[in-house]
């Protein structure tokens, strides 16, 4: 056996590098039947901290918030908590002293909601279900023509969650209002949304090649958890008829 | 065990091994190479009521899994395809340091970075590589104008039981992927042209016996052309590509032929965590790279 192994050594020098001769895959699904890798020790200070902190109660909903199109309490809550953000970051930034309630809406997207907020105690863990994402809250200048393609998105989409705008969409007319007051898709608009939409998520093109853009590095899930401690109480949210598409 | 076999073991590619003649004794020419992608921060095995990987997943069986291969196996190399950060309140919270803990915990060789890698900023990402006693290999972002400077590595050579395994990483375009803010003046270069270089390097000037490229490119392309199998198709010298990005279930790795028309595998197992990748490569002096796929060609490969 020793004779035998040296022989192969010898073999192994005098032969020159090996090579591949063949490849096996053996993947395994990770279940609780494999065991425990002694991990627990270092995972549990973490893991309380953060228990701790998603628990902790920040305000009260007095009915569920839930989401459908074309509009909905969960999307008229978030889209108002965005624009709200993006008024207040608007002051504080020198560049946008043209920012106002006259000429600014906020848009999100459905799909980025991804949970509801349920009637009750609204804990930090139930925003982190409904914004999951860490998108940052972004401000963009568009031209009358790119406000235009947005409203057909929306009718295409069959609603969004927007606030301080009114749509009116049927195949052929985009008819909308911005705080109220008729617009004729001429002037140029500010739209608070976020870094994913702005940089064409979810199809959003015409937010390519804005006239602006401003990022205010605020996480939009931070802005629903600043929006509820705030109020303190989530309830209304009734729907205005704001977006109406007419097929 | 059969049950968790996440794919039946090829029983054609035993066989062809088993009449191949073998000179060095059975342990000293297998090399076992373990692999995740896009973990996402998933600590934690999903919860019992989720309704797609109800109770799967978490590090700490996963630790379990690995630390019994390497009781059977000599020669293990574990390996992650990146976006290691994001993903779950441990990421927003802690920043990535558990999840640098835990990976450094089980015993991992190398990484690459994911365009998620980059969500805390590359100051964030700097901040944490403290907590990684293992290298991050990136040869396509030059992080010369950055606090990244320095702090990885384009590949790196492992000695396996008389073996040479040379490693490298590339990394997904980040403009319009990731806000310029996070990662600042990274400068993005070519992959195929970077996988070329470094992989003729490791073959021909490191000799080594066995050269993976750990992609974050996807297997799927998203934002731009690029993807693993176009990758593979345009380069020399790598064997095995262990990919991520797309979060792509692969039942089995993909054979497909390089620019020498050689065979390259390609692999990804998903994301979260929920599977971990293995791949066992048996060596011998009769072995042939340019060869070795026909001892599985028989099995329903679908050959490029």
């Amino acid at each position: 056996m020793r004779n035998l192994f040296f022989f192969s050594f010898f073999i192994f020098l005098s032969c020159g590098t090996q090579k591949i001769a063949d490849y096996k895959q053996d993947s395994v699904v990770i279940d609780s039947t494999l065991g425990d890798g002694g991990l627990d020790e270092m995972i549990q200070p973490y893991r309380e901290s953060m228990v701790e902190e998603m628990s902790e109660v920040i305000g009260v909903a007095t009915k569920d918030l839930i989401k459908y199109n074309p509009e909905s309490p969960l999307s008229n809550f978030t889209a108002e908590a965005a624009f709200l953000a993006g008024i207040d970051y608007s002051k504080s930034n020198a560049d946008l002293s043209g920012l106002s309630a006259e000429n600014t809406f906020a848009m999100l997207n459905f799909g980025g909601l991804r949970a509801p907020i349920h009637q009750g105690d609204i804990t930090v863990g139930e925003i982190f279900e409904l914004m999951p994402f860490d998108n940052t809250l972004v401000i963009v200048k568009i031209s009358g023509d790119k406000v235009r393609m947005l409203a057909r998105y929306i009718f295409d989409k069959l609603g969004q969650p927007v606030y301080n705008a009114n749509f009116l969409l049927t195949p052929d007319i985009e008819t909308m209002k911005i705080g109220g007051v008729e617009y004729n898709f001429d002037k140029e608009l500010y739209v608070i949304t976020t870094d994913y939409l702005s940089s064409g998520g979810d199809n959003m093109t015409f937010f390519n090649e804005p006239l602006g853009i401003w990022d205010t590095g605020i996480l939009l899930r931070d802005v629903f958890i600043q929006y509820v401690k705030e109020k303190k109480e989530l309830g209304g949210f009734e729907l205005t008829g704001k977006i109406q598409i007419n097929n | 065990m059969d049950r968790r076999r996440f794919v039946r073991t090829f029983a054609t590619g035993s066989l062809a091994l088993a009449s191949l003649p073998s000179f060095a004794s059975g342990k000293e020419n297998k090399i076992t190479i373990l692999h995740t992608n896009d973990t996402h921060s998933h600590i934690d095995p999903f919860p019992l009521d989720d309704k797609k990987y109800p109770g799967q997943g978490g590090v700490n069986r996963r630790k379990a899994l690995i630390d019994r291969i390497r009781k059977e196996e000599d020669h293990v190399l574990l390996l992650d395809a990146g976006d290691i950060f994001q993903g779950t309140p441990y990421f927003n919270m802690h920043h990535g340091e558990l999840e640098f803990k835990v990976m450094t915990a089980m015993g991992y060789d190398a990484a690459t970075m994911g365009n998620h890698d980059f969500d805390a900023g590359i100051e964030g990402f700097e901040k944490m590589l403290p907590h990684a006693n293992f290298p991050f290999l990136c040869a396509n972002y030059d992080f010369k104008d950055t606090i990244l400077k320095d702090k990885t590595l384009a590949f790196k050579v492992f000695n396996k039981g008389g073996m040479k395994i040379g490693v490298f990483g590339v990394g997904v375009e980040l403009n319009g992927l990731v806000s310029k803010e996070l990662y600042k003046e990274t400068n993005y270069l070519d992959p195929i042209e970077k996988a070329n270089y470094y992989a003729n390097h490791l073959k021909n000037e490191e000799k080594c016996d066995l050269v993976i490229c750990l992609s974050h490119l996807g297997y799927v392309p998203r934002h731009n052309k690029m993807c693993d199998p176009v990758l593979a198709e345009n380069t020399e010298n790598i064997h095995l590509i262990i990919g991520g990005h797309s979060h792509t279930f692969l039942d089995e790795p993909q054979m497909y032929k390089n620019k020498a028309g050689k065979q390259v595998l390609i692999n990804q197992v998903g994301w979260a965590g929920l599977i971990l990748g293995r791949i066992d490569f048996y060596f011998n002096t009769n072995g042939d790279p340019d060869l070795w796929a026909s001892n599985v060609i028989n099995t329903n490969y679908n050959i490029g």
